[in-house]
């Protein structure tokens, strides 16, 4: 049959048709067209990504756009400035993806984990009396300059705050108990520091509050504790931003916040114009109290609000576009720092230094008083860097400079760079520095901390664990000196006027051990009284917590090693340990204080009470 | 055993030969000739017939692919058994593959038939036209003479598209034929 004659000369057919069908070859095939398809669906896929990808991330094109929509607004002339310098060097947004994701991941709910649940009063046993005399123990920077602490007295109560609660304890020696406890339930929200009215019956809280759908924000909480057992919210007032420091000075309290301008829509001020919430609304300050240099270098604002410390009521407020890392504030003025980077080239050297701007603010008149802004070399340390003293600001900085040659072949060593030591004079009204003392320190060296008193200032530098300590005279500042200490092992963080020409330092001998040390200024030279060292230590570098008495040579500090609150006396040849009391919790809380002749030392939720043998 | 060892013992005359074509290829060869056959029994008569064909052609043969060389003496013992057994049954893949292969048939009206090496020549020709996919499964249905289910699932199509395959690849050989003046 035909049909089966057909069949049979397909014998014929080549070997290499009857092997590209063998059935086992099938599977191989199969798995290769399976390969195939699934790389046509990734390559589609990949081709689909690559567009969303580039549509995605293709960079914005930066062009600064028209505000003139906004010229009818308040804040027109802040809004032509921002903008210019928002997109001067950068789009608003980088690209799409920022633009419609990233930018709005705040409203995720996913980010939101914070929630801040109402506060709660807690009661207390009775306890019958009233407080009315204000008692400082804070050793406060400038005299009449009050800063808050985690703790406070009067003469009935002490006040103590905690990461969760603000408690008051009776002053009753080895009797004293809790007689008021107000709780912070939100206890994500951080209680840093508070004030007590000289009246004693307004605490004021600060609690700095974080969270990814509002940012940051400073929380203001007045308490009335008049009624130790009862203590209530008088008002609530919120700062959005970043809590810097703050001040209480005659009644007022001045509030020093830093405000980012992050998410930038004109439409919307609240992005990019400061503000307070008072008691739930919102209050945007107005044009006349921004200040914005002509050269904008960052978006924050430094954020200074003047309060009436009784009513939390805002009096003043000033805003400058410009970002502050140090605030000194005295009983007339408020100094603000601000360091960066400066690069210049000349005659074929790129010069690199670090640079501090000083703003000065005068707040005790009327409204806040812009004096200047002067720019001296260096880094500051801290608040205890600054000093006014007769109308003269002196300011211990760490200095830096770095020089390369333009030419890429030549490699040059220069002399006069690194790190080094500087003390500066300025005086604001003739908005100069008069004076200044530079590279004193050896090179290489930082300044570790700095104290002013009066006519002298001590400094101590360092690089890693050795410092000297210098001792300068600044009783005639166009001819300043100075004597040092020469090599001394660890350095100091704090250094303390201790009186009577002595100075305490408290710092480290190494990275692994603290140090307590006495020094004493001699005729051409300083010298080391008496030390103490504990090993395996770390105290917190946060000056308010040690226990400074100058009259009876005590210092009290939480050391964590041994977790132990230690109290030392200064006997004029030794540093000697009164007290050794074991105290919970997280050693930032640890507070104590001497009170006729009983030492009152507070953990993050013991105390004890301990009287001080003669 | 590579191809040309197995080779190799065929020709030395070793008995190892059919052990090792048995071992490597015993499998192929059945599966064409129990696709043919669509029995168990005759399957493995015609697989044995095989290997005794192979032996008595290597040498002078000397293949170089021996898996088609094998298939083919498969191929053709299984005909001739199919021819000798299913005389008036018609069984199986091989039936329908027949039937099949009447869409093949051309309308040539020639007075010789046309010679078995012009014929091989003319197929491969129109194999050689057609797309990888559509040859395969045209060699896969009536040179090893697979079930259409087999083909579908071993190349991941239905079943309804390997028929429609085979359908017009059936009308082009017809067409190409016709067209090369074949008569069968």
């Amino acid at each position: 049959m035909k049909n089966e004659k057909l069949m049979r000369s397909l014998e014929h057919i080549d070997d290499k048709y009857i092997e590209e069908a063998a059935p086992e070859r099938a599977k191989t095939i199969k798995s290769l067209k399976l390969g195939r398809n699934l790389a046509i669906i990734a390559a589609c896929i990949c081709c689909m990504l690559t567009v969303l990808g580039v549509w995605m991330f293709m960079p914005i094109k930066n062009q600064i756009p028209s505000v003139e929509q906004y010229k009818n607004s308040e804040y027109y002339a802040i809004i032509e400035k921002l903008n210019v310098a928002f997109y001067k060097d950068e789009p608003k947004y980088k690209n799409n993806f920022d633009k419609y994701i990233w930018s709005n991941r705040h409203n995720w709910e996913i980010f939101s984990f914070f929630s801040v649940k109402k506060d709660a009063a807690v009661g207390i046993p009775e306890y019958s009396g009233t407080s009315d005399r204000y008692e400082e123990i804070t050793d406060n920077q400038v005299d009449g300059v009050i800063e808050a602490d985690k703790i406070k007295r009067s003469d009935k109560y002490i006040f103590h705050l905690n990461r969760g609660s603000l408690r008051v304890y009776s002053i009753e020696q080895e009797n004293s108990k809790i007689v008021g406890k107000y709780e912070f339930l939100d206890a994500q929200v951080e209680a840093t520091e508070f004030y007590l009215s000289t009246d004693c019956k307004t605490a004021t809280v600060i609690r700095e509050e974080v969270s990814y759908k509002d940012g940051r924000s400073v929380k203001l909480l007045s308490l009335d504790v008049s009624d130790p057992k009862n203590i209530s919210v008088k008002k609530t007032v919120t700062i959005k931003g970043k809590y810097l420091s703050s001040r209480y000075v005659d009644g007022k309290l001045l509030l020093i916040s830093r405000f980012y301008a992050n998410g930038v829509d004109f439409d919307e001020p609240y992005t990019f114009i400061p503000y307070i919430n008072e008691d739930g609304e919102n209050k945007l300050i107005s044009p006349s109290c921004i200040t914005i240099p002509e050269e904008i270098t960052n978006m924050s604002y430094t954020f200074i609000v003047e309060f009436d410390a009784n009513t939390l009521t805002a009096d003043d407020t000033a805003a400058y576009l410009s970002y502050t890392d140090n605030v000194y504030v005295t009983t007339e003025n408020m100094y603000l720092t601000n360091e960066y980077k400066k690069t210049t080239t000349v005659d074929n050297v790129v010069e690199t230094r670090y640079k501090s701007d000083i703003t000065c603010i005068k707040f005790n008149g009327e409204k806040f008083e812009h004096l200047g802004t002067i720019s001296v070399d260096g880094h500051i340390n801290d608040q205890y860097s600054m000093d006014e003293y007769n109308g003269i600001l002196r300011i211990a900085t760490t200095t830096w400079c770095g020089k390369e040659s333009t030419n890429d072949n030549i490699r040059v060593a220069y002399a006069d760079t690194g790190r080094n030591a500087a003390l500066y004079c300025i005086d604001f009204a003739k908005k100069e520095v008069v004076s200044s003392v530079v590279n004193f320190a050896p090179w290489g060296e930082e300044v570790k901390s700095a104290r002013f008193d009066k006519e002298k200032a001590y400094i101590c530098t360092a690089v890693e664990f050795t410092d000297p300590v210098f001792f300068f005279d600044l009783s005639d500042i166009n001819n300043i000196t100075y004597k040092e200490t020469m090599e001394i092992s660890g350095f100091s963080t704090s250094l303390v006027n201790f009186g009577d020409g002595y100075l305490l330092g408290i710092g480290y001998e190494n990275s692994r051990d603290i140090k307590i040390e006495i020094y004493k200024e001699g005729n051409n030279k300083v010298d080391s009284v008496c030390n103490y060292i504990e090993q395996y230590a770390n105290i917190t570098g946060d000056y308010k917590s040690y226990y400074i008495n100058r009259e009876e040579k005590l210092v009290g500090l939480s050391i964590v090693g041994e977790n132990q609150y230690k109290l030392f006396k200064f006997d004029g040849y030794d540093l000697v340990i009164l007290l050794s009391e074991r105290l919970d919790g997280n050693f930032l809380y640890h507070r104590g204080i001497l009170i006729d002749d009983y030492f009152y030392m507070f953990g993050e939720n013991d105390f004890v009470v301990k009287k001080l043998c003669e | 055993m590579e191809d040309n060892k197995i080779v190799d013992l065929y020709l030395e005359r070793s008995e190892l030969a059919i052990t090792e074509t048995d071992r490597k290829y015993g499998k192929y060869c059945h599966y064409i000739a129990y696709n043919i056959l669509y029995s168990e029994e005759d399957a493995k008569e015609c697989v044995n017939d095989t290997y005794l064909k192979t032996w008595n052609s290597i040498p002078p043969h000397k293949p170089e692919k021996l898996s088609t060389f094998l298939g083919k003496i498969t191929r053709n013992t299984a005909f001739d058994k199919y021819d000798y057994n299913t005389a008036g049954k018609r069984l199986g893949n091989m039936t329908l593959a027949l039937e099949e292969m009447n869409d093949c048939i051309p309308a040539s009206d020639g007075d010789e038939f046309t010679d078995e090496l012009v014929l091989k020549d003319i197929i491969n020709r129109f194999l050689e036209g057609l797309q990888t996919d559509k040859r395969i499964i045209f060699v896969r249905r009536y040179w090893y003479v697979s079930s259409i289910k087999e083909i579908a699932k071993d190349y991941g199509m239905s079943e309804s598209k390997v028929k429609v395959n085979l359908l017009r690849t059936r009308t082009k050989f017809k067409e190409f034929l016709e067209k090369e003046g074949v008569t069968l």
